[in-house]
């Protein structure tokens, strides 16, 4: 038994922000990851961090765009808290160590994305994302902060209404740990593996989301699903939004501009659902090239491609044998972000008292019905930093009336022992690719609601194919075999709380759109869903309001 | 007739004299025409730039001007040599500022340089300039049954932004010029890795534990001679193998071959020639064991 | 086309000692290492064991020997492999001790980058713009202003800070392997990255102090692996010539290491070449010299001693020149 004052689950941007804003305070925090805290998927964002610097600029303009780009899902009152705070969150990162590159005046360099106004988003040429990880893990060290790398969480638990901890199984050697804290923070990140073809790391299996609804905490706005509109046909890894900053072209088949279709002011800079949607259109149509489009910077000239864009160039070399310098690159959309999460408040709180969440676990929720680029990042350092401050507060007047239920431990330990013991003939890696592509075909860019409750029997068949899964590894030493095992169960329970949500919301707003009813409902859906677990297990929905403050919703054009 | 102005080293003119007369015999039997280059200075030995940036850019640009002014591509015996020329070559091809930089300086010793000069170590010479078909015709002594262990040493092959003669992750040439002279090349994970000599004055545990595992690796591979185009790496292997033994606490005794000696013993020159008494450990079990082999 | 992979399989509850296990894989185009051993994993032996994360090359998991060299398994073409090697060997990193199979025990790699400080020291002046502020209505910020050029060693896309700490260089580190205390490649990577950041006030130059104290960037044997197995592209070595630069411009050449560059430097700038001699002796000074005593010895017996005054090379006076272009007189 391990005992803390907070612990805080995933080690990527939001939870090294929070874990740093409470070591500078003396605070006894463990970071628990069931990676390495610079392997967490942070690191792969590449394109920008929008705060608003210039002085034609403003936080206000920066808070209507994401307002708008939230098709008005979004909470305008934490809306406003992000964007209000965005510029103090950079310069704070930036005195931190972080390194931006540098406009001409001798501030930070911005590029234009998909959905600002202005040209709003703070880069480090296209690996922002691991400058801004790598910056923040160098903080934790700084401030000699007790992590425990490679554990995988299995349980949050909770005492007398509030939480009391969590239970780990150490990867390295097989034993279970219980950890008692009088605050834990779920910085898990999200669940991209649901989909085949995403943009996300295999360690994204939304596990923080699905140990939150197993513990009774409601998860917000889950039908939600970015599709980001560029990701590299073959592999789905992602080609920042920042290449259209910077001026890249969508072409169809015919070599059209498309976007003037679809977005004819915006054109390619139009928000993520707007894009995604109009590519898969094209290809639906038989514009497409080979199922993809094509993405072409060539006339950006090599001398920019090097410096604003160097990874992506590798990447399109090393992942699809083309050299963006020459040849267009193939992209398509893929499965990017989950805006939606365990429903927390903007000082990242859950329903469960001492019990938080930021950064994409979190539903605030800032991005509503879809996220703008350069908003995720942004959301993880704000939310992270005032989560940090909140526990601080909480901790001042946090009493030890709390148990730690030790039985947890044995229960969680006994269930990974019975699955070993199992002999089920089923192959959790192959059930897991049979999902992957039910969901990508099923409950993905476009939505209909006999497709999608195909999709739902499907899940429910994997269901009972998932009580046959057989462990090849019996062994207790980095047994990666029984973690995929679990991993997969959390995103079979995301994926049908995703479906459940998306065949109840009968409209379209953002990222959710339903062919069988396209038009945006504000009289009836202009709300939050909410999912939680009745006692059998069975997902139900309730519903919540959204805040809105200052801007009414109207009709969203780009 | 092939024709190389000539960049020894210091080494090879130093302790390493036997380096530079078994090139001068193998050159002359392969018809290489070399052109000494008494002007020519050290190449800064691979550290000059932790001194000056700069000087490594002068000091060897001036190097490439001399022979380019000569008309002439360089010919080196030293890996050190070779990348040390080699990456300020191509610094001053692809980098215009560094190539003005230098050329202010060489305008004030009369020289300027264009970037035409090549640079080729003698093992990357032999192969592309005389062939080893070539090379097997001109053999008077073959080296069948011989078990040679090449060791590439690092400077030749990496990094291959400047070094280009050879597949960086599973060079051959080393091994093709062994089978031409009918000896069996010794396969041995060391044989591209790091021989320890840039450390041997500051830290000579760590770099006689380089040499030492390597040439212990070979030996239990059977080799009967290990062969290195390096005279650095001769040094820490040869030189120092005996306090390699003693720090790796291993039975150590491998002759050590240069390059060019080795194809020396193949085109027939005796043990005084290539300068064999100069060596740590003895060769003349293994020039027993060639002297059964005349063709 | 089918073809084999070949892995270093060891589990310490049942293996006395490591051995290999061919699996057979069908092919596709396009197919990484990575995904070689993850088909492997879901369809024919789930314990088979490895790191693996991103899958783009971004963070880092997936470093391992293939077919002898360290690579990231994630951006590996299976052809090219195949087409060079005809098969697909895959062994845990070296320098690190192995946990289970492809997967070793990292700790001490990361204790190095702990042991160089990888974060600013200090406070710049202006720190006015640290302090955290929520913009109110009709706010603007104002930043603190930072030339360009403050950061050109750290704003290129092969600069240090792109470096995703993956171990390939460390893995592949003659200095490492000779030595297992020495820092190795990433660690000084890092710390000339903050060597460089122009908001670390490091005033009485610790960072080069430390770096060059045993065990730092004077033992780089400059075998070049680092520079050669980075898949980012990045030059550790490089980096270190320049802490070895920036030490001796800054006159902290207490290490044998500085004192042998220094001594080369010297040498070359007296008579043209290196005076091995000379070198050896101002290297390691006295004690140095005794140490190689007995190899001085031998040498000398074999009439490998070079003579004692060398002779200049020809046209001595332009290398004099180069030494006075640069104003280096003062630093021999």
């Amino acid at each position: 038994m391990l005992k803390h004052d907070v612990v805080i689950v995933g080690a990527g941007l939001a939870g090294l922000r929070a874990a740093v804003e409470l070591r500078k305070k003396g605070i006894d925090v463990v970071i628990v990851s069931k990676v390495y805290p610079t392997r967490s998927h942070s690191g792969a964002a590449q394109g920008g961090v929008n705060a608003a610097f210039d002085e034609n600029d403003s936080w206000e303009s920066h808070f209507f765009d994401t307002v708008k780009g939230s098709d008005y899902l979004g909470d305008q009152d934490a809306i406003e808290i992000l964007t209000s705070e965005a510029p103090g969150n950079i310069l704070e990162l930036q005195s931190m160590g972080v390194v931006f590159n540098r406009n001409d005046k001798g501030g930070i360099a911005q590029r234009p994305f998909g959905g600002q106004s202005f040209p709003r988003s703070c880069y480090y040429a296209d690996a922002v994302g691991h400058m801004m990880l790598h910056g923040l893990f160098d903080n934790v060290l700084k401030y000699k902060t007790k992590i425990l790398y490679e554990y995988f969480v299995t349980s949050l638990l909770t005492d007398n209404g509030k939480v009391s901890g969590v239970v780990a199984y150490d990867i390295k050697n097989g034993k279970f740990e219980g950890i008692a804290a009088k605050a834990v923070l779920f910085a898990t990140g999200g669940y991209g593996q649901v989909y085949s073809s995403n943009t996300n790391a295999l360690i994204n299996t939304g596990d923080g989301m699905a140990i939150s609804i197993n513990a009774g905490v409601p998860l917000m706005d889950m039908e939600f699903v970015q599709f980001h509109p560029t990701t590299l046909k073959s592999t789905g890894i992602l080609v920042t939004e920042g290449a259209r900053g910077e001026g890249a072209y969508l072409l169809n088949s015919l070599g059209v501009r498309f976007m003037s279709k679809y977005a004819p002011k915006a054109m390619e800079l139009a928000p993520r659902d707007v894009v995604a949607r109009a590519e898969q259109t094209e290809i639906n149509e038989g514009r497409g090239v080979d199922g993809a489009i094509l993405l072409d910077i060539r006339h950006l000239g090599k001398e920019r491609i090097m410096e604003r864009l160097p990874q992506i160039m590798q990447l399109s070399i090393d992942f699809e044998g083309v050299n963006p310098i020459h040849e267009p690159i193939p992209i398509r959309p893929g499965a990017h972000y989950s805006m939606g999460g365990i429903k927390t408040d903007y000082n990242g709180r859950t329903a469960i008292e001492g019990y938080y969440s930021a950064g994409e676990s979190a539903c605030v929720s800032v991005h509503g019905a879809n996220r703008l680029g350069g908003n995720s990042l942004l959301d993880t350092v704000v939310f992270g930093r005032r989560a940090g401050i909140d526990i601080a507060e909480y901790l001042k007047s946090a009493a030890e009336d709390r148990k730690f239920d030790e039985s947890a431990i044995k229960r969680d330990e006994e269930k990974f022992e019975q699955l070993k013991k199992s002999a089920g003939k089923e192959r959790h890696g192959l059930l897991k690719s049979e999902l992957q592509e039910e969901m990508r075909a099923n409950v993905g860019v476009f939505r209909e609601e006999n497709a999608m409750k195909k999709a739902l029997d499907k899940i429910g068949e994997l269901k009972e194919r998932a009580k046959n899964i057989g462990i090849d590894d019996k062994s207790k030493t980095f047994n990666t075999d029984i973690v995929e095992a679990f991993e997969f169960s959390n995103i079979l329970l995301i994926a049908e709380v995703i479906t459940r949500g998306a065949i109840l919301r009968k409209e379209s707003r953002g990222a959710h759109y339903r062919t069988d009813f396209p038009e945006r409902d504000d009289s009836n859906w202009l709300k939050h869903t909410l999912a939680t677990l009745d006692g059998k297990g069975n997902i139900k929905f309730d519903f919540s309001e959204v805040a809105i403050t200052k801007f009414k919703p109207q009709p969203r054009t780009y | 007739m092939i024709t190389y102005a000539y960049y020894p080293g210091c080494v090879a003119q130093e302790s390493g004299k036997e380096l530079d007369n078994a090139t001068k015999f193998i050159a002359g039997k392969l018809g290489i025409n070399l052109i000494p280059m008494p002007e020519a200075s050290c190449c800064g030995g691979g550290v000059i730039d932790g001194f000056d940036k700069n000087l490594k850019l002068f000091i060897n640009g001036r190097t490439l001007a001399l022979a380019e002014k000569e008309g002439l591509d360089i010919m080196t015996i030293c890996n050190t040599c070779t990348l040390t020329l080699s990456e300020v070559n191509e610094e001053l091809i692809n980098n215009p500022e560094s190539l003005e930089k230098t050329n202010e300086y060489l305008a004030k010793i009369g020289l300027r340089y264009t970037g035409k000069v090549k640079v080729k170590h003698i093992l990357y010479a032999v192969r592309d300039d005389i062939g080893f078909d070539k090379l097997k015709e001109k053999a008077v002594k073959s080296l069948k049954g011989i078990k040679i262990a090449p060791f590439y040493g690092c400077h030749i092959l990496r990094p291959s932004s400047a070094v280009k003669f050879d597949d960086v992750e599973n060079p051959q040439g080393f091994e093709e010029l062994i089978k031409a002279l009918g000896g069996e090349p010794v396969s041995y994970a060391r044989r591209t890795k790091c021989c320890g000599f840039q450390t041997i004055l500051v830290n000579e545990s760590t770099s006689t534990s380089l040499a030492g595992n390597a040439i212990y690796e070979a030996q239990e591979k059977n080799a009967d001679v290990m062969v290195t185009p390096c005279p650095l790496c001769h040094l820490s292997l040869d030189t120092y193998q005996t306090v390699a033994a003693k720090n790796i606490n291993k039975k150590l005794s491998l002759p050590i071959l240069h390059l060019p000696q080795l194809i020396g013993i193949a085109l027939g020159a005796d043990y005084a020639e290539m300068g064999f008494s100069r060596h740590n450990v003895s060769l003349r079990g293994l020039m027993a064991k060639v002297r059964q082999n005349d063709i | 086309m089918e073809f084999k992979v070949r892995a270093y399989r060891f589990n310490p509850e049942t293996d006395e000692k490591p051995y290999y296990k061919e699996y057979t894989v069908e092919d596709y185009p396009g197919m990484t290492v990575l995904n070689a051993l993850i088909k492997i994993k879901s369809e024919l032996d789930g314990t088979l064991s490895f790191r693996r994360s991103c899958r783009s090359a971004i963070c880092g998991s997936c470093a391992m020997k293939i077919n002898g060299i360290t690579k990231l398994a994630c951006k590996t073409q299976v052809s090219l492999e195949i087409d060079k090697f005809g098969i697909i060997n895959v062994e845990p990193l070296a320098n690190m001790p192995v946990i289970r199979d492809l997967i070793v025990d990292q700790e001490v790699f990361f204790d190095k980058i702990k042991a160089i400080k990888p974060y600013l020291l200090g406070q710049r002046e202006d720190a006015a713009h640290n302090i955290f502020k929520t913009l109110k209505e009709g706010e603007k910020i104002s930043q603190p202003v930072y030339d360009k050029s403050e950061f050109k060693n750290l704003t290129g896309n092969e600069d240090t800070p792109n470096c995703i700490l993956c171990e390939c260089c460390y893995s592949e580190c003659g200095g490492v392997v000779g030595n297992k205390d020495y820092l190795g490649p990433a660690a000084l990577a890092k710390l000339y990255r903050y060597v460089e950041d122009p908001r670390d006030i490091d005033k009485n130059g610790s960072r080069l102090v430390n770096g060059s104290m045993p065990n730092g960037f004077w033992d780089c044997v400059h075998c070049q692996s680092c520079e050669q197995f980075c898949p980012k592209g990045i030059s550790p070595v490089k980096s270190i010539v320049k802490l070895h630069e920036k030490s001796i411009k800054n006159s902290i050449t207490f290490s044998s290491g500085s004192k042998h560059v220094v001594s080369i430097a010297r040498s070359i700038g007296e008579t043209g070449r290196l005076d091995e001699i000379k070198v050896a002796f101002e290297s390691g000074g006295v004690t140095g010299l005794l140490n190689d005593l007995p190899v001085a010895f031998g040498a000398g017996l074999k009439g490998k001693i070079p003579p004692l005054r060398l002779k200049l090379i020809k046209d001595m006076e332009d290398i004099r020149l180069a030494y006075k272009e640069l104003d280096l007189e003062d630093k021999l």
